[in-house]
């Protein structure tokens, strides 16, 4: 059920900050904004999640064990809210997100996990998941590109400080902005695949989003790769 | 405009040039940067657009001229060195001190178990700290406004605090805000628009922050807030402001805890609080909200913090950290729920009364226990400290860790020099003297059968 799980994990995601962003948006604050978030974003969105759960459950008829009525469900979700002056994230478990500014300039608001053994990770279904979410803001400026990507994108990489994972991050937007966001999300399905063959065997999700893009570069498609090419990033033999 | 990489900017009052080095991190009211002057390297606060205002640029002069409280109490607060300013007089920021992030704390990295969980006796440290510092600051005339966790960082390990964003304290009763604050730490008669910030709103924030701390929840947040399927302005309004009702009320059940898993950390927490915290916690969320005179000061709160720090004994089995009663009767261990041992205790007569030091391995003897302190010494300094004897087996002792010598008296009649760094043991009916203080080592109360 973890794949319902993350499909209800999106939903509630999208469903919480939808609301959030209609009740506050015109009756707060910046400054205040971002506080709200913080403070009340975890709690509302767990909750949220373990509704939607529920539901499921109740559709499909699925006896809840007692012990632990949710882990069937178990999912790790990043949000971001993007807003007028700002960008708001939040995030449960593993995964990465990382905001490239035009300048190349890369911002990783939200460090990794490091207290975990191995492969473990938080999930919303975990004891206490409304405590174990991380919040960030982020200034909106003038933009860039916003990546965020499941463990297993950045586990195809050298895991040293981020090292090979933003070399990656950083090819990925400048063919953003060589080819258009369009034409890159074309490609990505092949190159993901290729990661996971090649390297950690793991589902991938990936999503950008260009923020002020740049409207003069026209989409143009990119070639899809030949089997022995090299996905961008992808560069060292091991 | 966020400053850039290599920019130079400009400390005002100083007239020295600072180089911006790389961003730290970005809060509600604007980014931090380190940067590299003379005096090495140091942060810097700069102001979003909407929060660079005359009347912040003129609240900044004010508390760089001003200074932090004095002492210990005022070293806690990251508080502005200098006004930083560049060409655009639209835009500033301040100076700061830099904040070793690897040893300070938020509170929700705790939560995340990115850092370590402060044990009691950190908490109780922490605890005291915070009250000690708040004192300070209102003494000094000053309220603080925006008293929350966001302000906070503290070494889970020594219980150390630091207390960040200054730059909204102001006057007493006087001095505007642009800042007041979030919704949930805001004093009722605040969001009722009643009152504005003043050290007596400080008083319910500095309770909700300690709530935080110790339950890991709002003292709010119960059946009320967890029906509201719209949590907006409104909904946080009747929460928080016009009919707040604490979540551990024994009268006032409607906003009880719901049985909900969110929920289960804070009973849980909440149990493992010592009777006398509760009841100050209960006074805080009940009389306090309606009556603002009956609100628990923050020297109440730093009595409570040193009393039951006093208390804490380790379980003999599992070595988990326990708090003996008021009445010193041993209890069941919270963890491994063996029955503790009553253990002896260190009794110390002062003409502020008598106080009474639970003595276990570990525990510390601190200077506050044995003198008045100035008001610029929180009397934190370790002077003895309980540990295990070399050689016998399950006896102790307490260790001289000052720089002069104790006299000690056995219930024999004979009398030592206890020189620093050796230890008397844990004799009951043996006398010390420090500083002209008689500590007495005391028996643990026996179990009467009956």
């Amino acid at each position: 059920m973890s794949g319902t799980g993350a499909s209800l994990a999106v939903q509630a995601g999208v469903d919480e900050l939808t609301g959030f962003h209609r009740m506050r948006v015109h009756t707060v604050p910046p400054h205040i904004l971002r506080s709200e978030f913080k403070a009340d974003f975890p709690r509302r969105i767990t909750r949220r999640w373990r509704d939607y759960v529920q539901a499921d459950a109740a559709t499909h008829e699925i006896a809840r064990p007692e012990s632990d009525p949710y882990i069937r469900y178990g999912s790790t979700l990043i949000s971001a809210l993007i807003v007028a002056d700002t960008i708001l994230i939040g995030q449960i478990g593993d995964g990465d997100i990382v905001l490239v500014r035009p300048d190349g300039t890369i911002e990783s608001p939200i460090p990794p996990e490091t207290r975990l053994v191995g492969k473990e990770t938080h999930s919303l279904s975990s004891r206490d998941a409304h405590l174990l979410w991380r919040t960030a803001t982020l200034d909106r400026e003038n933009g860039g590109v916003l990546i965020a990507a499941t463990d297993g994108v950045s586990d195809s990489f050298d895991s040293t400080a981020g090292g090979e994972f933003f070399t990656f991050v950083k090819s990925l937007v400048d063919r953003v902005k060589d080819f258009g966001i369009e034409s890159v999300a074309g490609s990505m399905a092949g190159w993901l695949d290729r990661y996971s063959e090649l390297a950690s065997g793991d589902d991938m999700t990936i999503v950008f989003v260009s923020i002020n893009p740049d409207e003069s570069i026209p989409p143009s498609p990119i070639h899809e790769p030949e089997p022995d090419e090299k996905a961008p990033g992808l560069t060292e033999c091991w | 405009m966020p400053l850039a990489i290599g920019q130079r900017v400009k400390a005002e009052l100083s007239g020295t040039e600072l180089h911006v080095i790389r961003k730290l991190g970005e809060g509600t009211q604007g980014e931090v940067y380190l940067v590299e002057g003379t005096q090495g390297y140091q942060a810097v606060k700069w102001y979003k657009p909407e929060q660079a205002t005359k009347e912040q640029r003129s609240a900044v002069l004010y508390l760089v001229r001003t200074g932090p409280p004095f002492g210990a109490a005022g070293r806690r607060f990251i508080w502005p060195l200098d006004l930083v300013t560049v060409q655009d007089p639209s835009q500033f920021g301040y100076l700061m001190t830099r904040i070793d992030t690897q040893q300070f704390a938020e509170l929700g990295e705790i939560w995340a178990h990115i850092k370590p969980v402060p044990n009691f006796s950190s908490l109780c440290e922490i605890s005291y700290q915070l009250a000690n510092s708040y004192r300070a600051l209102h003494l000094s005339g000053h309220c603080y406004r925006d008293i929350s966790a966001g302000n906070l960082m503290f070494d889970p390990v020594t219980g150390d605090v630091l207390i960040c964003d200054n730059d909204n304290v102001g006057v007493n009763r006087q001095s505007r805000c642009q800042v007041w604050g979030t919704m949930e730490y805001m004093a009722p008669e605040i969001i009722r628009g009643e009152a504005d910030p003043s050290t007596q709103t400080d008083l319910h924030s500095l309770a909700v922050l300690l709530f935080y701390l110790w339950v890991w929840h709002h003292p709010f947040h119960g059946e009320m807030e967890y029906r509201f399927h719209c949590w907006d302005i409104p909904a946080k309004k009747k929460v928080y402001g016009e009919s707040p009702v604490f979540v551990f009320d024994p009268e006032n059940p409607v906003n009880c805890l719901p049985p909900d898993p969110d929920y289960a950390i804070a009973r849980e927490r909440w149990g493992y609080c010592p009777s006398d915290l509760q009841d100050l916690f209960l006074r805080a969320f009940t009389d306090g909200l309606h009556d603002p005179s009956r609100r628990v000061t923050e020297g109440e709160w730093q009595n409570l913090f040193s009393a039951i720090k006093d208390r804490i004994i380790a379980c003999p089995k599992c070595r988990a950290e326990n708090f003996l009663e008021e009445t010193g009767r041993p209890g069941s261990c919270w963890y491994c729920h063996i029955t503790l041992p009553a253990p002896p205790s260190l009794v110390v007569k002062r003409p502020s009364g008598e106080i009474s030091i639970a003595l276990s391995n570990g525990t510390t003897i601190r200077r506050r226990h044995v003198s008045l302190t100035p008001a610029n010494d929180d009397g934190g300094a370790i002077i003895g400290i309980v540990v295990p004897h070399p050689s016998i087996t399950g006896a102790s002792g307490i260790r001289n860790t000052t720089r002069t010598p104790w006299n000690a008296e056995f219930p024999d009649g004979s009398a030592a020099i206890v020189s620093p760094g050796r230890a008397v043991p844990l004799n009951p009916g043996t006398t010390i003297t420090i500083d002209g203080v008689v500590l007495t080592i005391v028996a643990p109360p026996t179990t009467v059968i009956p």
